[in-house]
């Protein structure tokens, strides 16, 4: 019975692969970042004599050092590749491609979660969406017992919004409590 | 003098300042092992507390708070991975790993001793060496600032795991990220696309937290847990005799390290430790096993951070110039109690100042006697099986970055910085010199501009002093090593 591929081939890129990958974006994003987005975010004023003191001199510096940085990881994956044509995986690639893909969707649920999160604190405030939360991500992690879950879901925002707002006078948003 | 020791012992001598050093370090140690909770807020929050208290007990509980708040950071960093304060970021390097591996109660009792060790040489330099390092610490302009942190950042080689190469294009985004911001000289927007919250740049709390803890709990969602897996409880686990002893010289070093940059305005806890650490790893038999749970990465780290402590009192004391910010809140309360610090001090109220350094020097025991209550008490946080622990950090980092600025925005670079830390984790780049860049690129940018400002655009001035003389040699011998240890490890992996 064949394997099903893995969706995502960064969760089993080889060493080689890997600096491929990085390389490539490394080099497109900074080169980016030089010639458009430096330009385009950052006010110089006019009438500078010396040239690194000005407030791009820094920043195009360093982006076009990663770019170049990223050239040698890009050089370090190719040589790679050609001296090893059909490389060992990398360690993630343990398992079966089953493993893989439900290490993938587990991964992206954890990004969107986190990102759900985020989003939810503005309307619902920072108790509602922590108590959603809580319990979310904790089922992500393979906690099944309602009885643990649910009180600490109910009681550990509230106890942080206690302390946060009564001893360290923090005000948090309350949001759908208010 | 012998009349001025015995008031300054007589006016420290009573059962309210032993209670302010104890009540403070408690705190303290509260405060800074809560991810997005730091000593400055803390100090700041007790500092109208202090209006209506004599003046030494006053200053005593901003101390002991400040204290109990550096050592306080490396329990979460350790038991967590998420440093509760940018100085113990350096101690999650070697002290998670431990954790992972069963032995948090050897990190978190090492972490305590090399503390306590740390913060009392840090004390005595206070006291001994006050008006000399304050001295040395004025000759410091920005040419000197410029070569100290070009050698400061070479400890990026120190951090970089297995690629240096990966290591300096981590470094690199961390400097670059930095810039976001008001520019410190025009005064012009650099990446700030028009938002006020932009123009403020990124706090280093938000980054921290994000790219520390969360790229762990995301990485961990694909790996999932036994969700009642027995996690390795603390037991009896201390730090024995001879473990101790392999690590007394690193502590001696880290410390003295802490004495150094701590005194030097601006510098602050986190150079140190990784300083620290960058040496410890250079020099130790055992440098192999950093970055894997080696108990003398976690002993270099702490030391480093608190031997800072003390330091940063030099120039307030000797100069009423704070070392950081955490002083320049103590540097109010000595004014509100109409007290002037400086040189003036010592002439006029050389009995206060003896009282504080006593005062400075129980705190250390008190550190102790602190430490090892707060290792009971959290140590059971090592008890809580992964898939709760993770979600309950996560719910704590929310909150704490929020904390910060009361402000969302900060909760959103925290997210933002763990998708990034989650990508650098999965390719590669280590976090650590990202960290190091983040915090000293502002400083080696503006004092580099500064330099050449005031020169009309020389390089000369870099060369102008012994001081910069002495941090080009270190930083030309640090390369050396690092591009010969580089060399080495490769021609090793090829035969």
């Amino acid at each position: 019975m064949s394997q099903p591929r893995p969706l995502l081939e960064a969760f089993t890129m080889n060493p080689a692969k890997k600096d491929l990958v990085l390389g490539i974006i490394l080099v497109l994003t900074f080169s980016l970042v030089f010639l458009v987005v430096i330009p385009a975010a950052v006010v110089v004023p006019g009438g500078i004599k010396i040239s690194a003191t000005a407030p791009d001199y820094w920043p195009k510096l360093i982006s076009a050092a990663i770019a170049l940085l990223g050239l040698a990881v890009l050089a370090q994956g190719i040589i790679g590749i050609k001296q090893n044509p059909t490389p060992p995986p990398g360690k993630e690639a343990a398992g079966n491609g089953e493993n893989k893909n439900s290490g993938f969707f587990k991964t992206a649920t954890a990004i969107i979660g986190l990102l759900a999160y985020y989003w939810l604190v503005i309307p619902l405030g920072i108790v509602a969406a922590s108590m959603l939360a809580l319990p979310g991500f904790a089922v992500i992690y393979g906690e099944r017992r309602v009885k643990v879950l649910v009180p600490l879901a109910l009681l550990l925002p509230m106890a942080l919004y206690f302390f946060f707002t009564r001893v360290a006078n923090i005000p948090m948003p309350l949001g759908i409590f208010e | 003098m012998y009349e001025n020791l015995a008031t300054g012992f007589a006016l420290f001598a009573s059962l309210n300042n032993v209670f302010a050093i104890m009540g403070g370090m408690l705190c303290g140690v509260i405060v800074g092992a809560i991810p997005g909770m730091t000593g400055t807020m803390a100090v700041a929050l007790a500092l109208p507390f202090t209006f209506y208290m004599n003046p030494i007990t006053g200053i005593l509980l901003l101390v002991g708070i400040y204290k109990g708040a550096i050592y306080g950071g490396s329990i979460s960093a350790i038991l967590i991975k998420t440093p509760g304060t940018p100085a113990a970021s350096c101690t999650v390097l070697d002290g998670y790993p431990l954790a992972q591996k069963g032995q948090a109660g050897k990190a978190l009792h090492m972490a305590l001793y090399a503390s306590c060790v740390a913060d009392f040489i840090s004390n005595l330099s206070l006291i001994f060496f006050a008006g000399f390092i304050a001295s040395f610490a004025l000759r410091f302009g920005p040419p000197e600032f410029f070569t100290l942190i070009c050698f400061s950042l070479t400890i990026i080689a120190g951090v970089s795991g297995a690629s240096l190469l990966r290591g300096v294009i981590s470094g690199c985004i961390g400097l670059l990220l930095a810039t976001i911001g008001l520019d410190l000289i025009y005064g012009t927007g650099r990446f700030s696309f028009g938002s006020a919250d932009l123009m403020a740049g990124l706090n280093f709390i938000p980054v921290l937290i994000g790219l520390f803890a969360l790229p762990e709990m995301i990485n961990a969602a694909a790996k999932g847990f036994e969700a009642r897996a027995e996690v390795s409880s603390l037991g009896d686990q201390g730090v024995s005799w001879p473990e101790f002893r392999r690590c007394i010289k690193t502590i001696i070093r880290g410390s003295f390290i802490g004495v150094v940059l701590g005194a030097i305005p601006g510098i602050g806890g986190a150079p140190a430790a990784f300083m620290s650490y960058s040496e410890a790893k250079r020099t130790s038999k055992f440098s192999d096993n950093f970055g894997k749970g080696e108990i003398e990465g976690v002993a270099a780290s702490e030391s480093g951070n608190n031997g800072c402590c003390g330091a940063t009192m030099i120039p307030l004391l000797a100069l009423g110039v704070p070392g950081d910010v955490i002083t320049a809140v103590i540097l109010g309360a000595f004014m509100i109690h109409g007290l002037t610090p400086g040189p003036l001090l010592f002439q006029q109220n050389i009995t206060i100042i003896y009282a504080i350094f006593m005062g400075t020097m129980l705190s250390s025991f008190m550190m102790f006697i602190m430490g090892k209550l707060s290792i009971k008490v959290f140590a059971k946080i090592a008890d809580i099986p992964k898939g709760l622990l993770f979600p309950i950090v996560l719910v704590l980092c929310f909150y704490g970055a929020f904390a910060v600025n009361n402000s969302m925005f900060d909760v959103l670079i925290m997210v933002i910085l763990g998708f990034l830390g989650f990508f650098m984790l999965r390719f590669g780049l280590p976090a650590a010199p990202f960290l190091i860049a983040f915090i000293l690129g502002p400083m080696f940018e503006d004092n580099l501009r500064r330099s050449l400002l005031i020169s009309k655009g020389s390089t000369n001035i870099f060369f102008r002093s012994p001081i910069c003389w002495f941090f080009i040699a270190l930083t030309a011998i640090s390369m050396i090593l690092i591009f010969r240890r580089n060399a080495g490890k490769k021609s090793k992996a090829a035969q």
